[in-house]
């Protein structure tokens, strides 16, 4: 690494928090760098680094932020869940007591039909839930992004994407639901069934 | 094929809250004989002890996947022949393809509705 892509961020780090830059002597005839000041620099770098990465909060981030927005999704497939089966139960209660006595009937329909719409509040608590998740989300992508900068840091060429399916896969890859207004619709996947005629087993 | 309102069907998937969502259609539709597996592992262990008249599975589930339980199906000679229907929020071409090239019989995508399942059912044992 060169001197002054050395120092750039360090007297960049340093003159934003009113420290006084650290000064490293230069020969004037050579423009060498002693080995000391090298060493200096590194040392200063090393600094510099270590700061920008705790301005990341790694350990806010690793100890608290990321294992509470687990436990935030954690509650909300568990709540979910026990919202859809009491609307599920509430349902099924109803199609079964079809042959009741019309007057019972009505009765017996509108207590379910209540049960089904104060279950159906686990929207709101899904979705606040869900809003405390993305501000996870949103602070850590902030912070990253500040260090990236803070460093100039480019990605590797050859970055493993995890998120996406390899692009020469021996078997297609299961990803689960795409984005809403992303994916295909029953009457496209007719179609493309249609269309495809090569069959391979038999 | 004839459709059978009496044929036992096994419907795979992880999720018990999908399960009971395609039983209760199914038991709309007139089908009351319903069993259901949890996994392709589970479901081809009760595709060996009972004789099902139509397969409907998910893709996306753990240890074996709905297509890797298609392709089991495909290649077992008492099984082969199977009517199957892969039920999956897996709507990419890729695996629509890759799932009729392994021999599926219908492809249908979550989320549906009754009418797309009656559909899928009648055509399979009218074709």
């Amino acid at each position: 690494m060169t001197e002054s892509a050395l120092k750039a961020p360090v007297l960049e780090h340093f003159s934003s928090r009113g420290d006084p830059a650290p000064h490293r002597p230069v020969d004037p005839t050579t423009g060498n760098t002693p080995l000391a000041r090298e060493i200096g620099l590194a040392a200063d770098y090393m600094r510099f680094l270590r700061h920008e990465l705790s301005r990341l909060g790694p350990n806010e981030v690793a100890k608290d932020r990321l294992p509470a927005a687990a436990r935030e999704l954690g509650w909300i497939i568990q709540e979910t869940g026990l919202s859809t089966n009491t609307i599920m139960t509430a349902a099924e209660e109803v199609v079964a007591a079809a042959d009741m006595d019309a007057d019972a009937y009505r009765t017996f329909v509108a207590d379910k039909m209540t049960a089904i719409f104060v279950a159906c509040a686990f929207q709101d608590l899904a979705a606040q839930r869900g809003k405390r998740v993305q501000a996870t989300l949103s602070t850590v992508e902030r912070r990253m992004s500040r260090l990236a900068t803070a460093l100039g840091t480019r990605d590797v060429p050859d970055l493993v994407d995890f998120a996406a399916p390899p692009s020469v896969a021996p078997e297609p890859v299961g990803i689960g639901p795409s984005a809403p207004g992303h994916c295909n619709s029953q009457t496209q996947i007719d179609e493309i069934f249609e269309e495809w005629t090569g069959v391979e087993w038999g | 094929m004839a459709l059978d309102p009496a044929m036992p069907i096994l419907v795979v998937d992880d999720y018990q809250t999908m399960i009971r969502i395609i039983r209760n259609l199914l038991k709309q539709l007139g089908f009351e004989e319903v069993d259901d597996a949890l996994d392709g592992t589970q479901a081809l262990a009760k595709m060996k002890q009972r004789k099902y008249g139509l397969v409907i599975s998910d893709w996306n589930m753990e240890p074996m996947t709905g297509y890797d339980l298609l392709k089991a199906v495909r290649s077992d000679d008492g099984l082969k022949e199977m009517p199957f229907i892969m039920v999956t929020a897996e709507s990419k071409t890729d695996n629509v393809i890759a799932a009729k090239k392994a021999g599926v019989n219908s492809y249908i995508v979550k989320p549906f509705n009754a009418q797309t399942l009656k559909q899928k059912i009648d055509a399979i044992f009218t074709a």
